[in-house]
């Protein structure tokens, strides 16, 4: 048989044989050289880029905790401990307290609530799973700063909704949210997705054999649960708790929002008030804010340990469903108790936030009025939205969002492609620098980007770009540990196989790695674009007037007591960010 | 000669993966690197390939130098016009089978779409997957995706095709399979091909030459049959399957035969060559021992044996046994069975032609 394929030849054009590559000559090795400068280019910008974003503005706020003033103020910096001696003062001592107190009850809470949904979503035969499913990941469009909102406007000591209606049904309950238990609540249920999310996709990955032979051996249904499932599912449950742990810890919004009156501080809060007050104590905040870093950094280390071993417990890649638990005539309750949350957690604030935007005045005085729905009016509604503030906001938000998530995923899939796919020097550098911003407080970071970028000479302060590198910089976790994951399911054979057929690295990535993971790009995308949407804390010392975004505006209303403006752009904005949610949800699946 | 090595170091860090390799892979062969995970049999492949730069030596394909560590040139993969088939199938599952193969062709930019379409037809009919043309790449099983894999290697036309475990992640009826059609499709292109293995049968099926690898270095090169037939160690006779190795020393030397005593006290007769008192390791293949019911006379290396375990596997019959000295030896006689059960009594011999002796402590 002769039947040989003979084809056009492929191979080598022109010249032949012969040695030597392109500019290598022998003894020189001037060709070495060029290849480690071109190898090493990429990496060094992204290096240069990590260390202006992240670590420049980090070391920042670090050396202003030793100085006598800011950098830029013009005043010659020399180095002191005073800043810190000022730590030891009762007040500090105390917010330290009220911080770990809220965030320690808030993560037991938010841990024990989306451990709870996510257990019933996955493993058990509920009534309406996905109506238990979307209760879990609900706070993701119903952002803190709208709930804390909405449980002032609910639970005010004297003017709230809730304490109008105990007191006409002459229920003996008063609350306050500008409690400790208070702040305590808003954390837990905002925080709560967190732990959903964590738990129900360890518990979607667990290979039901292990509990399957559990139950072979002679264990009940209680104690396969008790000690098979609940130990392989410590590492998600003590993972999701540390993270609500370090969210709760550098939140500022909520105690800002919730504490009006300022009797009960945080170390965030009382950061903001040593840069705002008059006179501005910037080098003791950031002394503050170091306190804060060291609890933060040993949370993230210890935090990082364990969630090494989250890899082995469960992962089987299966994608067996695993068996769900019978409730019996328990399933009906189990789903009343979902819908009781879910009206605590959303409907109630929701319809306050819409109750104010629609009233003409700020509270009720008593709560038949609340059924007046006479008095219902647009007017607020069409107040706010006709002021050029508003379109600026709008036009802000929308672009400091599209940008971030943008330019940020790209940032972010090129520092996860050159950590995970080439050898490179430096790369583990890369990895350390993107990861650390975990640890680093939403409002430190702002204060460190102000006086990075007073300090830079290109005229960002005070635009829009600013907010914008401050978003990614802040984002570079979530954005690269996506970018990471999506990266790892596309095999390195695959682009290696269509650079070894001839196609050029980055021929190969445009043709077969971005292709494959067209899906993974757009949950990053939109992961990115509500995370920006969402942030407050990190824009608040960065904005000026004509680059206020909604979360800015939300605040400085609410602050200045005008609750029927706030309520009337937190509606509209809860309410994009819904659909917008909505919209991405299946790819949001794959994104966390 | 198609492919050269001289002198090749490959480290990661501080290991040292493979040292001063050599090797030549000559035009229209297939080079099989045959060892145990982690002999740098990979790191050699990927090296030529251009996937992983070696930190020393010098790499040519077809006569133009690819990598050479004292001139730094580091000729980039896609320049260096070799096709590889992954482990992994590295099939894109987003193009159709079609576009697959006809990858190579359209980044090569030297066809018109008229002269792709058919040779991508022409090459997919040679691995028999003509009607799947139009099919999308991640409907097929896995047989078929290693074919398409193979498919889009051909189509390039390579210098040299490196083949990676091609086989290992396919289920053994198709492994059977696709190794039959592998050779046959080598002898019938005379495509030059490297291809890595740990499977002893793959190398041995498939390998013009076959180049046994322990911890960065080629213990042994020859001919399939070479090899088997001949380990030069120790560590190839065992990688190679051959069990009932024993150390032992030369006793007597006659007339090209050799007495071998063994540790156990047993005495040995074989083609030695070498001199009374060489410590050797001696080899008596498993395949080439009979197993009787009764003694033969005038044999002479017959032992009396006890039957350990027996196992009937229909085509042959596979024994543990222990003869008196207690050597305790694996045996297999194909088409005949004596019906030989656990403790029963049994002989043992070897004809000395058959017996290999190894020299001690070559090799690992």
């Amino acid at each position: 048989m002769s039947t040989a394929v003979r084809a056009p030849d492929l191979r080598r054009s022109g010249g032949g044989g012969g040695s030597g590559a392109p500019g290598a000559r022998p003894g020189l090795a001037w060709g070495r050289v060029l290849n480690v400068v071109r190898r090493h280019l990429l990496i060094a910008v992204l290096l240069l880029l990590l260390t202006v974003l992240i670590a420049v503005p980090a070391i920042a706020v670090v050396v202003v905790s030793f100085t006598n003033d800011v950098p830029g103020s013009g005043t010659p910096l020399h180095f002191i401990w005073h800043n810190y001696a000022a730590l030891w003062s009762a007040d500090s001592a105390d917010a330290l307290k009220q911080s770990l107190i809220t965030s320690v009850c808030g993560s037991v809470i938010a841990v024990a609530i989306g451990t709870g949904l996510a257990v019933l979503a996955v493993r058990t035969n509920i009534r309406g799973r996905w109506l238990v499913e979307l209760t879990g990941i609900t706070p993701f469009f119903f952002p803190p700063l709208v709930g804390a909102l909405a449980w002032g406007l609910l639970a005010q000591s004297n003017a709230g909704l809730l304490n109008h209606l105990f007191s006409s049904l002459h229920v003996p309950v008063h609350l306050n949210i500008a409690t400790i238990p208070g702040i305590v609540f808003v954390f837990g249920v905002y925080y709560s997705p967190y732990a959903y999310l964590f738990v129900s996709s360890a518990l979607r990955l667990f290979d039901p054999q292990l509990e399957e032979a559990a139950r072979v051996h002679g264990a009940s249904t209680a104690t396969t649960f008790r000690n098979v499932t609940l130990p392989m599912l410590s590492p998600a449950v003590l993972g999701a708790g540390l993270i609500s742990f370090t969210l709760m810890m550098e939140n500022y919004t909520i105690p800002a929002m919730l504490n009006t009156k300022g009797n009960i501080n945080t170390l965030m809060t009382r950061m903001y008030a040593l840069m705002q007050n008059i006179p501005s104590q910037p080098n003791r905040a950031a002394a503050v804010g170091m306190i804060l870093l060291v609890v933060l950094v040993v949370v993230s280390t210890i935090q990082r340990r364990m969630l090494r071993g989250r890899d082995f417990t469960t992962v089987t890649g299966k994608g067996l469903r695993p068996r769900t638990m019978d409730l019996g005539r328990f399933r009906w309750v189990a789903l009343l108790g979902v819908l009781v949350y879910l009206v605590i957690a959303v409907v109630l604030p929701f319809l306050a936030i819409l109750n104010s935007a629609l009233r003409p005045y700020m509270f009720v005085s008593k709560i038949s009025d609340l059924f007046d729905f006479s008095t219902l009016t647009l007017s607020a509604v069409q107040q706010v939205t006709s002021t050029q503030q508003f379109s600026i906001s709008l036009r802000n938000t929308l672009l400091v969002g599209v940008l971030a998530a943008v330019l940020g995923a790209l940032f972010h899939y090129v520092i996860a492609y050159v950590t995970t796919r080439t050898k490179v020097h430096g790369r583990g550098l890369a990895r350390f620098l993107a990861i650390v911003p975990i640890g680093i407080p939403a409002l430190l970071m702002g204060m460190g980007f102000l006086w990075t970028w007073l300090y830079i000479p290109l005229p960002i302060y005070g635009t829009i770009a600013i907010l914008v590198l401050a978003y990614i910089a802040r984002f570079t976790p979530q954005g690269f540990l996506s970018a990471t994951s999506v990266l790892g399911a596309v095999h390195a054979d695959l682009e290696d196989s269509a650079v070894v057929s001839g196609a050029s690295r980055v021929g190969a990535v445009r043709a077969i790695t971005a292709p494959l993971m067209r899906g993974g790009i757009a949950s990053t995308v939109l992961l990115l674009f509500l995370l920006s949407m969402r942030e407050l804390t990190v824009a608040l010392f960065l904005f000026t007037s004509k680059t206020v975004v909604f979360p800015i505006d939300i605040y400085n209303l609410w602050l200045a007591g005008n609750a029927s403006a706030a309520a009337a752009i937190s509606a509209m904005y809860s309410v994009f960010l819904l659909i917008v949610t909505l919209a991405g949800l299946k790819w949001l699946r794959g994104a966390v | 000669m198609a492919v050269e090595l001289e002198n090749v170091t490959i480290s990661y860090g501080d290991v040292t993966a493979v040292e001063g390799f050599d090797l030549v892979i000559e035009e229209g062969e297939m080079l099989v690197l045959l060892g145990p995970s982690g002999c740098g049999k990979t790191s050699v492949m990927r090296s030529i390939a251009g996937l992983e730069e070696p930190t020393g030596g010098r790499i040519t394909i077809e006569g133009k130098v690819v990598f050479d560590h004292a001139q730094g040139i580091d000729v980039p993969v896609n320049k260096r016009h070799v096709a590889m088939v992954f482990q992994s199938y590295a099939i894109w599952p987003h193009m159709s089978v079609e576009e697959n193969v006809a990858f190579p062709l359209k980044v090569a930019r030297k066809m018109n779409k008229a002269q792709m379409h058919q040779r991508a037809l022409e090459v997919l009919r040679t691995v028999g997957l003509e009607e799947f043309a139009a099919r999308p790449a991640s409907r097929l099983s896995g047989g078929q995706m290693q074919r398409v894999a193979l498919a889009r290697s051909i189509a390039m036309n390579p210098y040299v095709m490196l083949l990676d475990e091609p086989l290992s992640n396919l289920d053994a009826k198709m492994r059977d399979r696709l190794r039959f059609e592998l050779k046959e499709l080598h002898d019938r292109l005379g495509i030059t091909a490297l291809y890595v293995t740990h499977d002893l049968s793959e190398a041995l099926a498939l390998g013009d030459r076959v180049a046994v690898m322990n911890e960065g270095r080629i213990i042994q090169l020859g001919t399939p049959r070479e090899v088997y037939a001949h380990p030069n160690s120790a560590f190839v006779a065992d990688f190679l399957g051959i069990a009932n190795v024993f150390p032992g020393s030369v006793t007597e030397v006659r007339d090209g035969e050799s007495t071998v005593w063994l540790e156990g006290g047993v005495a040995v007769r074989g083609a030695t060559e070498g001199a009374s008192g060489d410590k050797v390791l001696v080899c008596l293949p498993p395949e080439r021992l009979t197993v009787r019911r009764r003694s033969t006379t005038g044999l002479v290396n017959e032992w009396k044996c006890e039957v350990v375990t027996a196992n009937f596997l229909g085509a042959q019959t596979r024994y543990k046994v222990r003869s008196e000295a207690g050597l305790v030896l694996d045996a297999v006689q194909f088409g005949r069975d004596e019906g030989l059960d656990r403790g029963d009594t049994a002989y043992l011999s070897v004809d000395p032609r058959d017996v290999l002796t190894l020299p001690a402590g070559a090799g690992a």
